[in-house]
């Protein structure tokens, strides 16, 4: 087996004197597209904010190709290539479409420009338009194409599709199929059961701030209907 | 009460170049201090005392080294930015995150110390400091007469006005300013140094209030208090052009430095009062109207 590109041990992370997450470890190989899955409240979100350092109590191991990632402050997890997609999408209302995209500073081999508007056609036509003036799906594509533009090995999304219409879905899920096939490794977090089956290599169960499921796409038919029900879906 | 429409024009026109005056001061004092505000949330009150170092450093630096204004035009402001810089790194910084009545408070701490610091070895007569002579008399316009040195005052905030603009809406650092000021977690995540970017702003806010400082020495007395009497209206300023925004502080400095030359003319003893009406009248009917933003 490969070494994992991201490896997450013993990660206790806590809001004040209320612990959420306990101990979780799991690890993401590259090039693997992993979804993190769990009831409301269950710690998703904030599994990936421990992980880019935006919850002030944690404690544990996260390295990134063996680096460890604890002592770093967040500007320089652009630089060590981690592209974060919050669940809110982080849109800026203050900047234009243009300004969200050229704001990142990340490795210096982000993806082309020409290559993200193919991508997303959509942010073309809304070049000069400033973040508020975006409607969700819009927003959620520039989310994603913005940290394209930092050069990162690992993407983290936070519920890509929530809220959005099917035929946007369809379009963020094509892009993290493509960005795939080039060799992205991806970590997701999702409520939509069925896209994260469309996209994902490898599913966690999350339950009370612990990993407690963790199948390959050739063990999920099997389970299936267990975890549905654990998922309240 | 006089009437307006009786005045004779050149004292007109006297009494708005004075509101121009004023409101100059209040643009460059209020851009730095509502820009510090928009990214640190700190209410800054040692902005006074930054605009006297300044004028304090351009008089010491003629006095003590024969530096003449034009290098202390921007010496002085690069000395007080430094200044700023280090007083963000080993104390403002440290309390980000709580209420802003604590960094009010050390601002407020800061700006007495540095000001009856100085008051107690320069003592509050005033020094006179001459303007440099490329910039004394007047230029007789026809309908008015105008002091070079007003007309200079007026010509350098429009430009510095314009340049901040233009470095907030127009560069790459202006944008990083602006997202930070929107999202602060966030904006570090996209490989930008937040906690630099906010001693950079702090220092740049120090440095154009020293840069008003010394536009100010020839014209006011150099004195430890003289920030004093001038940083609440430029508080209230800031509150009428929306908190953080660049052309609804320069809009507000010149708009209520103008209603007070106006004023001045038909009811002189209100002319101070201005601001304040303003100020209460736009939070009463608009508190919505700040906003944190640029
Ligand atoms: N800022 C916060 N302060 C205190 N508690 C919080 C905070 N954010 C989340 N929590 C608590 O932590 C737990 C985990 O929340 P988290 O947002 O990580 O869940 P989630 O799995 O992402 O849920 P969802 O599916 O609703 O997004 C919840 O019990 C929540 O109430
Ligand atoms: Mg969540």
């Amino acid at each position: 087996m490969t070494e994992p590109l991201l490896r997450i041990e013993g990660l206790r992370a806590a809001y004040g004197e209320c612990p959420v997450l306990e101990d979780l470890a799991f690890s993401v190989a590259p090039g693997e597209t992993v979804a993190l899955l769990g009831r409301n409240g269950a710690g998703k979100t904030t599994t990936l904010r421990a992980l880019v350092g935006l919850v002030p109590h944690r404690s544990g191991q996260i390295r990134l190709d063996g680096a460890d990632l604890m002592p770093l402050p967040p500007h320089h997890l652009a630089r060590c290539g981690i592209g974060y997609v919050p669940e809110e999408r982080g849109v800026y209302a203050s900047l234009t479409v243009a300004e969200n995209l050229a704001l990142p500073r990340g490795r210096g081999n982000g993806m082309p420009m020409e290559r993200i508007l193919a991508l997303f056609p959509n942010l073309a036509e809304r070049w000069d338009s400033a973040g508020t003036d975006l409607s969700g799906g819009e927003q959620q594509m520039l989310a994603i194409a913005r940290v394209l533009r930092m050069g990162i090995r690992l993407l983290v999304l936070d519920e890509p599709t929530e809220g959005l219409a099917p035929a946007i879905v369809q379009r963020i899920g094509a892009v993290l199929q493509d960005l795939r096939r080039d060799g992205m490794t991806i970590l997701l977090v999702e409520q939509n059961f069925r896209f994260a089956r469309r996209v994902a290599d490898r599913f966690l169960l999350m339950e009370h701030g612990r990993i407690t499921a963790n199948l390959t796409k050739a063990e999920l038919p099997e389970h299936e209907n267990r975890l549905s029900e654990r998922l309240g879906v | 009460m006089a009437d307006i429409l009786s005045m004779p024009l050149p004292v007109l026109m006297g009494q708005i170049t004075l509101g121009l005056v004023t409101g100059s001061f209040y643009a460059l004092l209020g851009l730095g201090l509502s820009i510090v505000f928009g990214l640190l949330h700190v209410i800054n009150f040692a902005h006074g005392a930054f605009y006297m170092l300044g004028a304090l450093a351009a008089w010491m630096l003629a006095q003590f080294l024969g530096i003449s204004y034009w290098p202390a035009l921007l010496l002085a402001p690069l000395l007080v930015g430094l200044m700023g810089v280090l007083l963000e790194k080993t104390m403002v910084k440290q309390l980000y995150g709580r209420d802003p009545l604590y960094s009010l408070l050390l601002t407020l701490g800061i700006a007495m110390m540095l000001e009856y610091g100085l008051l107690w070895k320069y003592g509050s007569a005033g020094m006179a400091f001459a303007p440099p002579p490329e910039l004394t008399g007047a230029l007789n316009l026809g309908f008015m007469i105008l002091p070079v040195y007003r007309g200079w005052i007026v010509l350098c905030s429009v430009v510095i006005c314009l340049a901040v603009w233009t470095l907030v809406h127009r560069t790459p650092l202006g944008r990083q300013m602006r997202a930070a000021t929107e999202k602060p977690e966030l904006t570090g995540l996209f490989g930008i140094n937040v906690p630099q970017l906010r001693s950079m702003t702090f220092g740049l806010g120090a440095a154009l209030a020293a840069l008003a400082g010394v536009l100010a020495a020839p014209i006011y007395q150099v004195s430890p208090i003289m920030g004093q009497s001038l940083l609440i209206p430029v508080f209230a300023v800031i509150v009428i052009g929306g908190m953080g925004s660049v052309h609804g502080t320069v809009l507000a400095a010149y708009g209520i430095g103008l209603a007070e030359g106006i004023t001045r003319i038909v009811f002189p003893e209100a002319a101070a009062l201005a601001v304040y009406v303003v100020m209460v009248a736009v939070l009463l009917l608009r508190p919505d109207h700040r906003q944190r933003r640029f």
